[in-house]
């Protein structure tokens, strides 16, 4: 899978997209294919904040649960609806149409602390290593 | 640094199929094959057959003239009253009643054989020799020298036959019999398994495994017979309301609580008897329950159930069921709470979930015919 090469990368496996002064949040193809079948995707109310490292939704497949964690702090400015009824472009395109919420934030200094592509491609390798 | 996993014979194959490995207590296993995932793995299962790799589980033979007053004193059933080639649930317990592990017995004729948990290997073994001391008995653990395969579901009776000349026909649920496979391997050969279907188990020695293994997926090819990986023999018995040890039972769990009572025979004496004759006439306090969960939400082992607001209970397994296409999962409660239709909530990580209690299981399958001891 080709991961955008403008998106940050966390070490939990999440992906974040600036533009402008909203943040796309998403979570990588490795996070997908290690969760196994996605069941539900519990999206947080747009409105809601958040601080840096706070839960913002939790995914569920059949046998574990995944939490997607905001990388800065930000206010919930728009959901993936789509994705409560039919989480099939999550498994499928996590980084198009899987994307799960966009956070207007204040200050995204913090994005610059995620890894680009290149370094998550070494980190991934070193996870499955394992 | 941990000690290295442990591996079946069939691991290397595993992981040349696209198979997700994991540390199952202690073992290098199978949790799901890519090429399948849990959710495909489950409905082959329910529809067509599925192949299991259980090397990882323990299996116990005595021998030995005091075999079954042996195996009497430490397991729960009542062992001299199986008939020869019939199979039985059974638990061991302590003797305050709490369980160490939950087994199936075959009775065969010169030989009481014991089916074990792959995570209580160790501990069983130690446990039937620590017991056992001065009975004239014969303990021999097998478990590393013996393949067991399991293939389960409803296409499990057409593909065993070609690889297998035991009369599938004549073997009833909970039986096992002495068989071959391909032709020329000794194998014992029962009608059990863990997934809430019908199927088989087969115990033979380990230098076979890939043999037997690669024929039977060769003969389940036309019915769609495929391996199937931990997560989703974890589901498959979720549904059929069966217990896992550490789950639904464990040291602090007594059977009665787990509602395991027909692997129970209070009339004979056995380790931990006493201390569950004692909780019969005082009340069982808990009781095990199948809970309908609104949403679609999971929840998992060790969530708080709540009732009226006041502490109820926690859930002890819980899982997605494909089958059903909604969360289901098993729960120790109050025994006071544990009439089917009693609303409850469940604290799914900080937030309440309504939920009512159900009957287990939650899956059974179609059965032409009640087989004899056919309710474990």
């Amino acid at each position: 899978m080709n991961r955008p090469t403008n998106a940050r990368y966390s070490e939990t496996h999440e992906w974040a997209l600036l533009k402008g002064s909203e943040v796309t949040l998403g979570i990588t193809d490795f996070a997908v294919e290690h969760l196994g079948d996605i069941v539900f995707v519990d999206l947080p109310e747009v409105g809601r904040e958040l601080d840096a490292g706070e839960t913002v939704c939790e995914i569920e497949s059949v046998k574990a649960v995944g939490e997607v964690y905001a990388p800065v702090a930000g206010t919930v400015s728009a959901v993936n609806d789509g994705l409560a009824d039919d989480s099939g472009p999550l498994a499928k395109d996590p980084f198009g149409a899987g994307w799960l919420v966009k956070l207007k934030v204040g200050d995204a200094t913090g994005l610059q602390s995620l890894m680009d592509a290149a370094a998550y491609a070494k980190h991934v390798e070193s996870a499955e290593s394992h | 640094m941990a000690d290295p996993l442990r591996t079946t014979p069939l691991t290397a194959w595993h992981r040349a199929h696209s198979a997700r490995m994991v540390d199952f207590a202690g073992f290098d296993m199978p949790v799901l094959y890519e090429d399948t995932m849990t959710v495909e793995e489950v409905r082959t299962v329910r529809e067509r057959a599925g192949l299991f790799d259980l090397c990882h589980m323990g299996r116990l033979v005595l021998t030995g003239p005091d075999r079954v007053r042996a195996a009497d004193h430490v397991l729960s059933q009542n062992v001299a009253r199986i008939p020869e080639g019939a199979i039985r649930y059974a638990l061991l317990c302590t003797p305050d009643g709490g369980v160490i592990d939950d087994v199936l017995v075959y009775r065969g004729g010169d030989e009481v054989h014991v089916v074990i948990n792959a995570s209580n290997r160790e501990t069983d073994d130690r446990w039937f020799r620590e017991n056992t001391r001065g009975m004239d008995v014969r303990i021999e653990n097998v478990s590393d020298a013996q393949t067991m395969i399991a293939l389960q579901g409803p296409a499990s009776k057409e593909v065993l036959p070609k690889v297998c000349d035991v009369d599938v026909g004549a073997l009833g649920y909970y039986r096992f019999t002495k068989g071959r496979l391909l032709g020329r391997i000794a194998a014992l050969v029962s009608r059990t398994g863990y997934t809430g279907e019908d199927g088989f188990e087969l115990f033979f020695p380990v230098a076979d495994a890939q043999r037997v293994w690669d024929a039977l997926l060769e003969a389940g090819r036309g019915p769609g017979l495929k391996p199937i990986g931990l997560g989703a023999r974890d589901v498959c018995r979720t549904e059929a309301g069966m217990p896992l040890y550490g789950h639904e039972i464990n040291r602090e769990i007594s059977p009665l609580e787990a509602c395991l009572d027909f692997g129970v025979d209070l009339e004979k004496a056995f380790l931990g008897r006493d201390a569950l004759v004692r909780q019969k006439r005082a009340g069982v306090p808990r009781a095990l329950v199948g809970l309908s969960i609104e949403g679609r939400r999971v929840p998992r082992d060790g969530c708080r159930v709540l009732h009226e607001g006041a502490d109820a209970g926690h859930v002890t397994s819980g899982t997605f069921s494909p089958t059903l296409d909604r969360p289901i999962a098993m729960a120790l409660l109050n025994r006071g709470l544990a009439k089917p239709g009693t609303r409850v909530q469940v604290d799914l990580r900080g937030k309440p979930v309504d939920a009512a209690v159900d009957g287990l299981p939650f899956y059974s399958r179609k059965r032409k015919k009640s087989a004899p001891g056919a309710s474990a």
